[in-house]
């Protein structure tokens, strides 16, 4: 026995039991289920209709003929579940939200650096104004040893050897 | 072959399925359940559109081809008749006798 798996319940009308086993393997929800067994439902309902009238058949074996014809219910349905779904207008908008949101985060987080790189870049040149306050203005280019961060109050080797 | 039927007029699944049935003179004896799958597929591809029609106590849904579907349906038909014709060519020198 599998479980999970519903079972259509028994009905005497044929149309009825057919979309019902539709419904039991279709894996669709909503509004586009009620489109496909509407569809499925109006489709059978005519095609009795037409062959009982031109061959003059009692309903159930006009029944039997219109839906032997239109396919197996459970081959039917893997069709339908094979076939990509389209997503829905809340989850588009979602999405919308979800990309709005992770730009707003970005842009806050680039902020945030800039602004911290900023103090920081502050902070160096205040730390090369003392080293050249110190120790002469050749030590404190960019490219000078022992600049390269400003909490040091070290002089380096060449600084030291030019002031002795 | 559905977007050159409904190209004609639109038309609900019952009726497409008979209008293929009468244009291949009876060839076309699909399982009538699968043209509704393609049917969907091919709106979700946006060369279909489809609606809700009342008729009497019933509601259909009728299809109709969009000026993509219309545009594909062109291309298709011209491609499908060169490789046609190619086939035909092909298999000219057995028209005669099967031989």
């Amino acid at each position: 026995m599998r479980l999970g798996r519903r079972r259509a319940a028994p009905t005497a009308d044929p149309v009825a039991a057919y979309v019902r086993e539709l419904e039991v393997h279709l894996r669709r929800r909503g509004r586009v289920r009620g489109r496909i067994t509407g569809e499925v439902r109006g489709h059978l309902e005519e095609g009795i209709e037409a062959l009982a009238r031109e061959r003059n058949l009692p309903r159930s074996v006009a029944a039997a003929e219109t839906i032997a014809r239109f396919g197996s219910a459970e081959e039917l349905a893997g069709q339908f579940n094979a076939t990509p779904k389209r997503r829905s207008e809340a989850s588009r908008r979602l999405a919308v939200l979800w990309i709005a949101w992770l730009g707003a985060m970005g842009m806050g987080s680039a902020t945030v650096w800039a602004a911290f790189d900023g103090s920081a870049g502050a902070g160096r040149s205040h730390g090369q104004a003392t080293v050249a306050r110190t120790h002469g203005p050749a030590c404190a280019s960019p490219g000078a040893r022992g600049t390269r961060t400003h909490i040091s109050v070290v002089p380096p080797r060449h600084c030291r050897r030019a002031r002795s | 072959m559905l977007l050159v039927v409904l190209d004609a007029g639109p038309l609900h699944g019952y009726g497409l399925v008979q209008e293929l049935r009468r244009r291949s003179n009876g060839e076309f004896d699909l399982a009538e359940g699968t043209v509704y799958p393609a049917l969907h597929r091919l709106e979700r591809a946006g060369l279909l559109t489809s609606r809700w029609e009342v008729m009497g106590d019933r509601r259909r849904r009728v299809y109709a081809p969009t000026r993509l579907g219309r545009k594909t349906a062109g291309e298709r038909t011209r491609n499908w008749r060169r490789f046609s014709r190619a086939v035909d060519a092909v298999l000219a020198p057995l028209a005669g006798g099967g031989s």
